[in-house]
């Protein structure tokens, strides 16, 4: 698979964010993993929020994965999930709120369609990293969801990017 | 599912085979061949357990079992197992079995059914097959029941024997009315491995014709968690509820009893098991 390589402006995010194994969940097999919880805590917040309700009607969303120095041991890394604001209204966030800032960097996108969404995708990633000229340019990725996104119900209708910064190998 | 419990059986193997090295998450996803992400979304749905979580477990058992087997020092055990230190050994083992390295070594032991076995392939299918019933927590009012009792031996498998004889001997020595609800406990009175006893008895009002061997126990109202299991799926049950459910929902096991119950019925077919454990 070969992915579209972009120039990024600095993306300034508001959302919130988890740090751990999202999958270990303390209440049972059948509900969310923290990741789908995490999401649910937005929404439902962004939704009574006074000021910031509109952000809940923004049709693009992000979920950033951001590795740490326990991510390749113990399998614990962050999830912050969130929608692009303004950098002028960062300072009028309430306390629930985080901003996350991604910098300004070249990205590789990758397109999955379908039951690709919920294949080993990063498999892919590395894959393609692997043999390219470009190396990873930092220790997150994130995934892009618009109204290309129809819900994990109807998958097959569904399209989703994941982002990886990126740098040519020479540099 | 199967292709899955083949693959992430790999892992398990994995695992296994370094549980001494200072292997991480990464490594064993690799040797899966699976990404981290992938992997560990993947591993979680098929064990229940985080692969730390498990590769942690597996380790405080072996060095649980080199507490009460050898003489070896805990600074020694605490170094084999690739713990940085005796204090986040302690801390860790203490967490998992509720006492200390020393208190496990001094009071020879912690019951067999706490000591996290590497995951079987048969385990795996069995929490991945299609009729696996999720566990649940209930609330029971105080149970009185009349019946046979009896010390059980160290050994495991004399300890069998002895228990399908109290239930032969219960079973034969009184008549129950159809459709009776039998009660199988095993008590303990603290701690320690080897002193536990058996209990086969009914409700007084099920038993048609008392004997005057019989004696009487009562469970006490509490918090229990319940799983329904076919006889042949028992020891998979137990080993999954004691070591993998029961810790994962964060609750902790009253150690004194583990009760299994099942309807008498004329018909041949598998019994249907209900296992009771009483929770803190």
């Amino acid at each position: 698979m070969q992915p579209k390589i972009i120039e990024s402006k600095p993306i300034t995010l508001v959302g919130m964010s988890f740090y751990g194994d999202p999958f270990d969940t303390h209440a049972g097999w059948d509900e969310d993993n923290q990741i789908g919880l995490l999401w649910k805590r937005l929404f439902a917040f962004l939704q009574k929020d006074a000021v910031f309700s509109s952000l809940s009607q923004s049709s693009a969303w992000y979920e950033v994965h951001i590795h740490s120095e326990e991510t390749q041991a113990k399998g614990l890394f962050e999830v912050f999930v969130g929608v692009t604001i303004e950098l002028e209204r960062v300072t009028d966030l309430p306390s629930q709120l985080l901003v996350k800032n991604l910098p300004a960097s070249q990205y590789a996108i990758f397109t999955f369609k379908g039951e690709e969404i919920n294949s080993d995708w990063e498999k892919i990633l590395e894959a393609w990293m692997s043999e390219s000229d470009y190396k990873s340019a930092g220790t997150y990725n994130f995934q892009y969801y618009d109204d290309r996104f129809k819900g994990l119900d109807r998958i097959n209708e569904s399209v989703l990017d994941v982002y990886i910064p990126i740098t040519k190998k020479s540099d | 599912m199967h292709d899955q419990v083949a693959v992430i059986f790999k892992a398990i193997e994995f695992i296994e085979s370094h549980l001494k090295e200072d292997i991480s998450v990464a490594q064993i996803a690799d040797a899966a061949g699976y990404s981290l992400f992938h992997f560990m979304r993947k591993f979680n749905q098929v064990v229940h357990h985080t692969p730390y979580d498990y590769l942690m477990r597996r380790r405080l058992t072996e060095a649980a079992k080199a507490l009460i087997r050898s003489e070896q020092r805990i600074i020694d055990i605490t170094q084999d197992f690739g713990f940085n230190d005796q204090e986040t050994f302690s801390r860790v083992f203490r967490k998992m079995f509720q006492m200390t390295p020393s208190q496990c070594r001094k009071e020879n032991g912690i019951p067999f059914q706490f000591l996290l076995q590497a995951k079987t392939h048969a385990e795996l299918k069995f929490i991945n097959s299609d009729h696996f019933s999720t566990p649940l927590v209930v609330e029971e009012d105080d149970l009185t029941l009349f019946g046979l009792m009896t010390a059980l031996d160290d050994n495991d498998k004399k300890a069998a024997i002895l228990r399908k004889q109290v239930c032969d001997d219960f079973l034969s020595e009184i008549s129950l009315q159809e459709n009776a609800q039998i009660y199988e406990m095993e008590i303990r009175l603290n701690h320690q491995i080897g002193k536990r006893y058996c209990f086969v008895g009914a409700e007084k009002n099920q038993i048609q014709h008392e004997s005057a061997l019989f004696v009487s126990q009562t469970i006490h109202k509490g918090r229990f968690v319940k799983m329904q299991v076919p006889e042949s799926e028992l020891s998979l049950a137990s080993a999954y509820l004691h070591t993998t459910w029961i810790p994962r929902v964060g609750l902790v096991e009253n150690v004194e009893m583990t009760i299994c119950s099942w309807k008498k019925e004329k018909s041949s077919k598998e019994r249907a098991l209900t296992i009771l454990i009483p929770v803190k």
